[in-house]
């Protein structure tokens, strides 16, 4: 009896003892991450070591040397963007060419819980749903007197794929982070860890992020993603040119989202998006310069907002020629 | 007046197969045209290769062409063996295209001089680089025919797919290295947004503001050099559809309005039981 009680008490010990045993990380988070402040409230000094801890861990990690920069906004630049949906085709060219750039989780082909996440969701409409002349359905939402015509995006294909784009009958409205003057996300962030940066653009500093995902329902542009699971990136299909608040590598439990590759806008490139449309629909530039093409489109052009009676304010401009 | 007459026929007898048949037996013993001994356009004066001809005894034995002038491989080698007939390459066109045409002509030992001996491949491939598809490489040796047909040309468009155009409604008949406007204008093929504009006038007012076109380059110098027929074909000006790339995987949540109102009547049901149950404790 006496053996068996002692050999029951170091079970209990030894259960006790398991997540050492088996080095079961319990919080997986260095000390200098857990103590990291604000993004915001940092000095240069303290970004610099940030900046040094993320570029060892990465290389730790992935085995590759990464370039983090925080590259401030410029003055006197609120970044625009600008969208033709007529030339459109839908080809999804800008989805990937985002994901390429901006280090999303690629989706594992082994593990089908670990999703492939995407900044840039292109939707499908039926042309003959913006005609007045239809008969009012279910998805029509804007009536504007005795005329009923429009789409409700919220009920329009995501998941179309036919063998050759553009189809006949259809247009193409690729979504992604509006960067709202007025962002309802930033609102809802309780910790801060998301908010507007001088040159317009929002951005979230991902070690602040608790991943409550308040942000993703406030969000009436689907602009955001979570990451349910560690993200799964190949060392090799990383891009190391990278910035802080923008695409470096994240991890389990963050949201993320567009920030209009602020790592290249920064330094005066365009988006990725911008440079992989294959028909030219899509425009980039500063709104505040009264030369930039941007301006001259807003100027010209039939423009119109997703969802401008939302009162969020988005700087990303849909038109047609 | 009848000696006169006679005279005139006579005249005329004597200079018409002059004139048209003017290669002389030395163009036909090298087999060459006027413009490898002499300066294209005045054929009373020779250049350095008809000199050197002259000099030596009617030979080009020893004869060694100044190709120092030429950057590139292929630009020395069509100095040295096609200038002499084609004369010089529109700048427009140079070392664009790999004219394949070229090598096939010149693999098939159709070019005069039997050039396709003294070079290898790569040579070839480097001067069919320089000519590119220059017009005048062919047509400025062709009479040409202003007849509205189908063109049946190896290394040329043969079909047109831009409205109920016939090719001449854009290029100019007697020299090919030009376009014409509808004034009668000539314009090199650089300017050609100049002639697209004729038509296309509003998409030419929106490119010279550079808002319409795919963005390259950097954000302070947007479109740079890049003019309408870098992207539209002009000959098939319709873009062909292209397979879209692969769904997305990420379901998102459906925002639909009667979803909410479901959660809305069930958490107003929920919260009046609870009042209603906080109420009858306290009684």
């Amino acid at each position: 009896m006496k053996d068996s009680r002692r050999n029951f008490i170091k079970k209990i010990a030894m259960l006790g003892f398991s997540p050492l045993a088996f080095k079961i990380p319990v919080i997986d988070v260095s000390f200098e991450e857990l103590m990291q402040k604000h993004f915001k409230e940092m000095s240069e000094e303290e970004k610099r070591e940030v900046i040094e801890r993320l570029e060892r861990e990465y290389k730790e990690k992935y085995g590759i040397d990464v370039k983090i920069k925080t590259t401030p906004a410029k003055e006197g630049v609120v970044w625009g963007y600008a969208l033709n949906i007529q030339k459109c085709i839908g080809c999804r060219r800008c989805v990937y060419a985002c994901v390429k750039e901006n280090n999303q989780s690629r989706g594992s082909k082994n593990d089908p819980t670990i999703p492939a996440i995407q900044w840039i969701r292109v939707i499908r409409v039926e042309k003959a749903k913006l005609n007045p002349e239809t008969k009012a359905k279910a998805d029509f939402r804007v009536g504007f007197g005795e005329v009923r015509a429009g789409i409700d995006i919220e009920v329009t294909e995501h998941y179309y794929s036919p063998d050759k784009v553009p189809e006949k009958d259809y247009f193409y409205i690729p979504i992604q982070c509006q960067q709202c003057e007025r962002p309802p996300c930033v609102k809802v962030c309780p910790t801060k860890a998301t908010w507007k940066e001088p040159d317009g653009i929002i951005v979230i500093d991902y070690n602040w992020c608790i991943g409550c995902r308040y942000c993703m329902a406030a969000c009436p542009y689907w602009a955001r993603h979570f990451n349910w699971t560690e993200p799964y990136i190949e060392a090799e299909e990383i891009n190391t040119n990278m910035h802080y608040l923008g695409n470096r590598l994240r991890m389990k439990g963050v949201v993320e989202k567009c920030t209009f590759c602020i790592q290249r806008t920064r330094e005066g490139r365009f988006p990725a998006c911008v440079e992989i449309c294959p028909v030219g629909a899509r425009k980039f530039g500063n709104l505040l310069d009264p030369e930039s093409e941007i301006r001259k489109i807003l100027e010209s052009k039939r423009v119109f907002r997703l969802k401008e009676e939302a009162g969020t304010q988005p700087k990303f401009f849909y038109f047609m020629d | 007046m009848k000696k006169l007459l006679v005279f005139t026929i006579f005249t005329l007898l004597i200079l018409l197969p002059h004139t048209t048949l003017a290669t002389p037996e030395f163009g036909k013993k090298e087999s060459r045209n006027c413009d490898y001994c002499h300066i294209s356009g005045d054929y009373t004066k020779l250049n350095s290769r008809g000199e050197y001809y002259l000099k030596h005894n009617f030979s080009f034995e020893g004869y060694k062409e100044k190709i120092e002038k030429g950057e590139g491989i292929g630009e020395k080698l069509y100095m040295r063996y096609c200038q002499g007939c084609h004369g010089e390459v529109n700048d427009y066109f140079k070392n664009k295209e790999i004219n394949e045409e070229v090598i096939s002509v010149i693999k098939s030992g159709k070019m005069p001089p039997n050039i396709k001996l003294d070079l290898n491949d790569t040579e070839i491939k480097a001067l069919a680089k320089y000519v590119g598809y220059w017009c005048n490489l062919c047509h400025g040796k062709m009479l040409p025919n202003p007849e509205e047909r189908e063109i049946h040309a190896e290394g040329h468009p043969s079909s047109l797919k831009h409205g109920e155009f016939w090719c001449l409604n854009c290029h100019n008949l007697n020299d090919r290295d030009y376009l014409k406007l509808i004034n009668g204008k000539l314009i090199p093929f650089n300017q050609s947004p100049e002639l697209c504009g004729e038509c296309h006038g509003q998409v030419y007012n929106e490119w010279k503001e550079e808002i319409h076109g795919r963005w390259v380059g950097s954000i302070n110098n947007p479109i740079a050099d890049v003019i309408c027929v870098d992207c539209h074909n002009p000959h098939s000006p319709k873009f062909s559809p292209i397979e879209p790339m692969p769904t997305p995987q990420e379901k998102l949540l459906s925002f639909e309005p009667a979803n909410y109102r479901n959660i809305a009547i069930a958490v107003v049901a929920i919260s009046v039981l609870l009042m209603a149950y906080a109420g009858s404790g306290r009684r």
